[in-house]
């Protein structure tokens, strides 16, 4: 069920950046497809946050994908799709300590979303520059050819 | 073309791109490709959110260069998409200036969803975190209105241009009372399902994308940029919802 909620978040979230036609179907699917590996890497890892490392590099792969076969920028797919990772839950936990007043338990919460963002933003890397070198690579083949 | 219209245009689909969420390596690539197709001999564009600047060289060295500042941002990719549409055909095909300033002029003109849908957006976002974080089918009922009403009270608040860090203190704070009331007097039960539910939709979600998108392609200042503006709407979203559950929510006995 985890999955059909993550694929309607990235829907509604298709609508808020103007995102149109097949487009919204092929973002949202995203979106699924980045839950699924989140919970299908759940029995590998005593932690989370490998789960969202994981869980980005497939919707990172699979924006960058679909955008070469569509012809459109990345973000069209990637956007919609890496918003249900996004730690709002851990934000929330954080701050709801702070308020309370409970340092230990706003350091933990912190420390562990912050690992979360790490985790994301590198997946978010590592995938975008090994494009980079697969596009430069197939740039100048495509060169010496013509 | 006169290399006064190729610096023209090219700035144009730039700053339109910039404005409206494209990448800045995005922006700098196109603008780039649109000059050298149409011969100049040097094309240098730096963009960073809030700002671009290019400068076209032709054969003969005569330089030209035209700044913009980007005042006003928000998230459309169908506009991108279109633009960068443009931007292939263009390199391919040379078209006149006047071909392309009417190109450009049918993609400004076309309408974002409209309000309702927007709204609708917000509905199914709300709803579908507060399923996903655990929340019950109630819970996400009551997000889903909240979601709506969180919509509403961001645009009627967008009318009198506030910061962005405002309308995020009054996002959270909203999202927080509304779910602090549902949780007080109706049968919903998790309050912090349904605030989290709700707050996803003012979560830069593109701001992180494009910030690490750009530190790895070594436009750091872009990225540096985009990182801060995505801290401060976090920062705001916490304080707005903090100076409800801190404030508030113990006044109605919920917390």
């Amino acid at each position: 069920m985890g999955i059909l909620y993550a694929f309607l978040a990235s829907l509604g979230f298709c609508i808020l950046f103007n995102v149109r036609g097949s487009r919204m179907f092929f973002a949202a699917l995203g979106g699924g497809i980045g839950w699924a590996v989140y919970l299908l890497t759940a029995p590998l890892f005593t932690n989370d946050i490998p789960q969202y490392f994981l869980a980005t590099i497939a919707i990172a792969i699979y924006a960058e994908i679909s955008a070469r076969i569509q012809k459109v920028p990345t973000s069209i797919f990637l956007a919609p799709a890496f918003i249900p990772l996004v730690p709002g839950g851990g934000i929330y936990a954080t701050m709801e300590a702070c308020i309370a007043g409970e340092n230990a338990e706003f350091m933990s919460n912190g420390v562990h979303t912050l690992g979360i963002a790490v985790s994301l933003a590198l997946g978010l890397a590592i995938v975008s520059s090994v494009t980079r070198v697969i596009r430069t690579i197939h740039f100048r083949r495509r060169q010496k050819r013509s | 073309m006169q290399q006064k219209d190729i610096l023209d245009l090219s700035t144009t689909i730039g700053y339109l791109m910039l404005g409206h969420g494209a990448e800045t390596y995005r922006v700098e690539e196109t603008i780039r490709r649109i000059g050298e197709a149409y011969g100049m001999a040097s094309v240098d564009a730096f963009a960073i959110p809030t700002s671009l600047v290019v400068t076209v060289t032709d054969e003969d060295h005569h330089d030209m260069t035209k700044s913009k500042r980007v005042s006003h941002r928000d998230i459309d990719f169908d506009k991108v998409e279109r633009l960068n549409a443009l931007s292939r055909k263009i390199c391919a095909t040379t078209p006149d200036a006047e071909t392309v300033r009417q190109e450009i002029d049918a993609i400004t003109s076309r309408k974002a969803y409209g309000i309702w849908l927007q709204m609708l957006g917000c509905a199914i976002v709300a709803f579908s975190f507060t399923l996903l974080f655990g929340g019950t089918l109630t819970d996400a009922l009551f997000a889903l209105g909240i979601g709506v009403v969180l919509r509403i009270s961001t645009w009627l608040l967008g009318t009198v241009h506030p910061t962005g860090f405002f309308i995020n203190i009054v996002g959270g704070a909203v999202a927080s009372i509304l779910a602090v009331l549902a949780v007080r007097f109706t049968p919903a039960e998790h309050l912090d399902k349904i605030i989290i539910g709700v707050i996803m939709i003012l979560v830069p979600g593109l701001a992180i994308t494009n910030a690490m998108q750009d530190f790895f392609a070594g436009d750091t200042i872009a990225g540096l940029t985009k990182l801060v503006e995505a801290l401060l709407v976090a920062t705001g979203i916490a304080v707005g919802t903090a100076l409800i559950l801190g404030y508030v929510a113990p006044m109605l006995g919920v917390m």
